[in-house]
């Protein structure tokens, strides 16, 4: 089912060329190449991933080291104002566009001042507190961010889009600062993403189902336009930070000239709050997905569905981060267990807990596992044989930066 | 009698209190590390706000217009003390956040030197750069800024 890819002669060289960067002697982590104008960073990541009783993600349950990204990005101050800059970025995941370089972000950027500024290319999308980060490990407190707002299997695909945002700091006098971001454009869909592949897994079924034999190979899906809001606000009170972000979207998949399906994310709301006090930090984040989706032409779930979890974290020593989550997922806003609660699909329930060492500026090192009840988001596609109600999966990961 | 006794109470609970908060004062940061501007910089006083603002890049340039060149000393014996008290956060949560910077595509991290010489030597030859050293290095080539609360 899941076929092991094995990397490009691209990724090969990207691989070696990080190697490369990796053994030059850095000052700051970064390697300037014209007088601090001009800017060579990068990471490498590797980790290894189990999970028990049903699959995550992949084939997960033998165990895979299949955990790799790598990416390097150069950043170029032309003037005062304009920067151009790009990251690549090479994944060997599962069920993530695999084996292949990608452009993770690229952009012109033009800053008229603190308040406004512009950026065309392939921008990052926001949305909670993390989506931004997904792809560097060493950004965020756990391996697997909560599942039921950063889901996985959408992390290729609603990361970035090409289009542009406009961008800029505004001061809210004695209450603190906002930065805010309005962006828009379209994703660009993998042919190999699972987004693609759940919909090509969508006509297979049909084609069961009523003895059909429809072609899946030149199944496309696209999306028509991607748009959204975020603010975050920086309190003045000393560790408080919130944010709000609000997405929406619209996708086609298309068969020929048919189309097979559609998907209309009418918005996508997440609240964010982030307390920080001593040695803890407290985040939490509440989303609602609000969708239509339309499976040749008849609609098939035009309902929100309803997501939150919060996140404690102690850190003894700085270097040392000890966090607790519990996270909760949805189906159904207004009907949690679909009436029954033998069929565990509707629902995801995660209770994780996580260990984040900071070797050094450039090193990390993380270790989590987590106990889940419920198989909603892809259990299904990853387990066809059936999933069971309560399973586990963790993961080990090392990262270095520079 | 009474009086006195309460005078006396009031005098072992203050310097009770002075013996239990005094090292914490001693090491304010006011003490540790002062913030710098190029001798040629008309600014005498900022307020802590801007100076947050001015350190996460989103103020990038002076009254005059003229562009910010934000320098981070990593000196260890006041980068600590620098992001605390200016920054309110942490010295993790700041790299953290100016990696978040770069690899999320939003901007350069500012440029970063190892120790007061190196970033007295900057300051003292940029006109529009900003940075903080120990009290000890302040040469005529910088001047100190004091940071209003």
């Amino acid at each position: 089912m899941f076929s092991s890819s094995f990397p490009s002669v691209k990724a090969k060289v990207l691989f070696l060329v990080t190697l490369f960067c990796l053994l030059l002697p850095t000052s700051l982590g970064a390697i300037d190449l014209a007088a601090d104008k001009v800017q060579l960073h990068g990471f490498l990541t590797q980790g290894y991933m189990k999970s028990l009783e049903n699959n995550f993600l992949g084939d997960t349950m033998d165990g895979t080291f299949r955990l790799t990204e790598v990416g390097i990005n150069i950043n170029a101050q032309l003037t005062d104002q304009f920067r151009i800059g790009g990251q690549v970025l090479y994944c060997n995941l599962p069920a993530v566009s695999t084996g292949k370089v990608r452009a993770d972000w690229l952009v012109a950027d033009y800053h008229f001042s603190d308040p406004f500024g512009i950026r065309l290319g392939k921008v990052k999308m926001p949305m909670g507190l993390y989506n931004m980060e997904r792809d560097s490990d060493f950004l965020r407190p756990l391996i697997f961010l909560p599942q039921s707002i950063y889901d996985e299997t959408l992390r290729d695909s609603w990361q970035s889009l090409w289009g542009g945002d406009m961008y800029g700091n505004l001061l809210l006098s004695k209450w603190g600062d906002i930065d805010y971001q309005l962006f828009g454009g379209r994703i660009q869909y993998e042919d190999d993403s699972l987004a693609t592949l759940a919909s090509t897994e969508f006509v297979n079924r049909y084609n069961q189902q009523y003895s059909l034999f429809l072609s899946t190979k030149d199944l496309d899906r696209k999306n028509n336009y991607a748009y959204g809001a975020a603010l975050f606000f920086n309190s003045s009170l000393k560790g408080l930070r919130g944010s709000l972000t609000l997405l929406v979207l619209d996708d086609d998949s298309w068969l020929h000239e048919y189309q097979v399906s559609s998907l209309r994310i009418k918005s996508k709301l997440v609240a964010s709050l982030e307390y920080s006090w001593k040695n803890f930090s407290f985040t939490t984040e509440y989303c609602e997905t609000d969708r239509r989706q339309e499976q040749f032409h008849v609609t098939t779930l035009d309902t929100p569905s309803q997501a939150w979890y919060m996140l404690l974290s102690y850190s003894p020593i700085e270097a040392l981060t000890v966090s607790l989550l519990y996270d909760e997922y949805f189906r159904l806003k207004n009907n949690h267990y679909e009436s029954t609660p033998l069929n565990h699909y509707p629902w995801r329930k995660d209770l994780a807990v996580s260990l984040r060492y900071d070797i050094t500026e450039n090193w990390t090192a993380k270790a989590e596992w987590h106990t889940v009840d419920g198989t909603a988001l892809y259990s299904g596609y990853f387990n066809p044989q059936g999933a069971e109600r309560y399973w586990q999966y963790g993961a080990l990961k090392l990262s270095f930066n520079f | 009698m009474m009086l006195t006794l309460k005078k006396r109470t009031g005098g072992l609970i203050l310097a009770l209190w002075l013996f239990a908060v005094g090292p914490a004062a001693g090491a304010t940061a006011q003490d540790d590390f002062v913030l710098v501007v190029n001798s040629e910089n008309d600014l005498t006083t900022i307020n802590r706000k801007d100076a947050e603002l001015i350190f996460l890049k989103k103020q990038r340039s002076w009254p005059d217009g003229k562009n910010i060149s934000v320098v981070i000393n990593e000196n260890p014996r006041i980068y600590d003390s620098f992001s605390h008290t200016v920054l309110r956060r942490s010295s993790q949560q700041f790299l953290v956040f100016r990696k978040q910077m770069l690899f999320r595509g939003q901007g350069m991290p500012p440029l970063t030197l190892k120790t007061d010489q190196d970033v007295v030597a900057f300051v003292g030859e940029h006109i529009g750069s900003i940075s903080y050293v120990s009290p000890d290095a302040v040469t005529l080539a910088v001047k100190v800024v004091s940071i209003l609360q």
